[in-house]
């Protein structure tokens, strides 16, 4: 029969650690290749938009259009190479690149944030698996520790760590087994005739059985 | 006695002036030869070998210029500049990004392409004239490197070129393609550089053009004053430069009328003088005693300066224009391009040669260079030293066989003032 559980939180500590980890190493990432990204196609921009480059394509264009002109003898209009013109021309698009830098930027930043989120989460299902088992087990083991070896090692089909608690089963089921028979065993030895010393030692292993 | 004294202390006087002279422009042919080569060699992009348009910053390459460079290394290492291992590794990578790496259409090449990845820029043009200045800049580089992988790199890229396929069904070659749009609709059929790109269409081994297009454009006879020459419509002296490069004109004669294009070039070099002298008291530069009006950068962007009547010009010359024409006429071009180095040198000189350009009205100084204008210079001056160029180009078997069919071989009658006494400059 499957065992539901509801607390999906069952060791805080435990479920936490475990999903802080790729939570930060997912931060870490984003912030590295963000930054890495963001500062290269900032200088690739920067270089390919520069006054400076500018005026030098507009300068190419302007000159093949007038090499064009001379070959083939067409008129072609001349256009100034405007050097200041180019420089502002530069330095607009500069601002408008950043400007799309920066809200790319942010659109990653919110995304990575859905992706924390969706981390934590399914953290939480996942370390559960682990989490819900240990407890389980921790739980099983503290019931042998006060005496009770009516102990149950039965995960859910899902779990983490079911072989070890079927084998822990196993196990357990085998020594309740032989106490048992231990008893029968102490019980059949009382009916026979037994000296004080041995009447003693039977009375310990009773005690110890009990 | 006395006379037989006195006209050898002339003889004597004379030798050590003309000596002394030849000494001079020697050193100066050396320097501007060595200047404008280090265009070539400093501006050679190690990547894929290929060689900017202009020395300013973000230029592209263009093909033409790239022709140049490969003639300007066969002169470098023919003047010791450079090795000829050197020289034959550049060139050689040059060649095979040209066949294996770059884009072509029908073997033609783009006009400009990305020094960094050799793509076409700008949507440029499939140029056929720009092909033919590369073509007959790597012809000269395998005939000086006869029996190389050069040379066989330099026939492939010849022999994938598509001639016909440049006719677009005419008879006269067109200017060029863009994969856009397809033919432009120019067409070389008037007298002006295209004479390199009949050339190599015609001499071509594979995919040759019919000879009948040589016959095909138009000389336009043109006079000015006692002059009377076949012109090109703007009058910019590159048209009857650039040809000549490679093409040694001398004692050949057009079959279609007889001229001779190394006489013409003489004339119109003459012309393009006398049209500025005439000019000198409206233009500040001309008054000066400058000349040379050429396709440049101006004041106001690239132009089609020249001295036809109404060619664009504003005193904006052209230092190449002068030192292009040196092969045709070193005993006007010499003292003029001499004229202008030493009177403003330091406006008009820089480490890779003359700049493109001047104009003194405008007080405007070109802060560039540009290949095509550099190597006309070099190559110029070295044809006019050695006949370097002519030499090898025309050693090529293909050359020749487009001048056994559209030229005859004559010799020319020489002035009295002759040009040449051994290749060098008699005053």
């Amino acid at each position: 029969m499957k065992e539901l559980r509801r607390k999906y939180l069952i060791d805080k500590k435990f479920q936490m650690r475990y999903i802080l980890y790729p939570v930060i190493v997912l931060v870490i990432a984003t912030i590295v290749i963000s930054g890495i990204v963001y500062i290269t196609t900032w200088f690739s921009f920067i270089k390919e938009f520069s006054g400076l480059k500018l005026h030098q394509d507009l300068t190419t264009i302007v000159r093949m259009r007038e090499y064009e002109g001379v070959r083939t003898r067409t008129v072609v209009e001349t256009v100034p190479i405007l050097k200041e013109e180019a420089k502002m021309l530069s330095k607009h698009q500069i601002e408008v690149i950043n400007r799309i830098l920066i809200s790319t930027s942010r659109r990653i930043f919110v995304v990575v944030g859905i992706l924390i989120i969706l981390v934590i989460i399914s953290g939480v299902f996942i370390t559960h698996r682990i989490a819900g088992p240990l407890f389980r087990i921790n739980k099983e083991l503290d019931k042998l520790i006060e005496g009770n070896l009516d102990v149950n090692f039965t995960l859910r089909k899902k779990d983490e760590l079911r072989p070890l608690s079927s084998k822990l089963q196993i196990l357990f089921d085998k020594i309740k087994l032989n106490r048992q028979q231990l008893k029968g065993f102490v019980e059949d030895l009382k009916n026979t005739n037994l000296n004080e010393h041995q009447k003693k030692i039977l009375e310990k292993i009773e005690m110890t059985l009990a | 006695m006395i006379r037989v004294l006195l006209s050898l202390l002339y003889i004597f006087v004379c030798s050590n002036v003309l000596f002394s002279q030849k000494t001079n422009y020697e050193k100066f042919f050396d320097k501007i030869e060595k200047d404008s080569f280090m265009y070539f060699w400093e501006l050679y992009d190690e990547k894929l070998g290929l060689i900017p348009d202009s020395s300013r910053g973000g230029s592209p390459c263009s093909i033409a210029a790239v022709g140049f460079g490969l003639t300007a290394f066969c002169i470098g290492v023919e003047r010791g500049w450079v090795a000829k291992n050197q020289a034959y590794l550049r060139i050689y990578k040059t060649l095979k990004t040209f066949f294996y790496k770059l884009t072509n259409q029908n073997g033609f090449f783009y006009h400009f392409l990305d020094m960094e990845t050799g793509e076409r820029v700008w949507d440029c043009e499939v140029s056929t004239i720009d092909t033919a200045l590369f073509l007959a800049g790597a012809i000269v580089a395998g005939e000086y490197f006869k029996g190389t992988e050069i040379e066989n790199m330099v026939d492939k890229i010849y022999d994938r070129i598509d001639w016909q396929w440049a006719l677009n069904n005419r008879n006269v070659l067109c200017m060029g393609w863009k994969p856009e749009t397809g033919f432009l609709p120019y067409y070389w059929d008037t007298y002006s550089e295209h004479i390199i790109l009949y050339a190599l269409a015609i001499g071509a081994k594979k995919n040759a053009i019919p000879e009948e297009c040589w016959y095909a454009w138009k000389r336009r006879k043109a006079k000015y004053e006692e002059y009377e020459f076949v012109a090109c419509p703007t009058g910019s002296l590159f048209a009857y430069q650039y040809s000549h490069a490679y093409i040694d004109f001398r004692n050949i004669f057009d079959k279609y009328d007889g001229i001779n294009y190394f006489e013409n070039s003489k004339i119109a070099t003459l012309v393009n003088k006398k049209f500025c002298e005439k000019r000198k008291y409206k233009y500040k530069t001309y008054a000066e005693g400058f000349w040379g009006l050429t396709a440049c950068i101006g004041p106001d962007g690239y132009k089609g300066y020249g001295s036809s009547p109404g060619a664009f010009h504003d005193g904006t010359v052209a230092p190449s224009a002068v030192a292009g024409s040196i092969m045709f006429t070193p005993d006007v071009c010499i003292p003029s391009l001499k004229l202008i180095y030493d009177k403003i040198k330091d406006k008009v000189y820089c480490k890779y040669g003359f700049i493109n350009s001047f104009n003194l009205d405008h007080d405007w100084f070109a802060d560039e260079c540009l290949g095509i204008d550099t190597g006309i210079t070099l190559l110029s001056i070295e044809n006019y030293r050695s006949g370097f160029v002519w030499k090898y180009f025309m050693n090529n078997p293909k050359i020749k066989k487009f001048i056994s069919l559209c030229f005859e071989k004559r010799k020319i009658k020489k002035k009295a003032s002759g040009y040449f006494c051994n290749h060098h400059l008699v005053i």
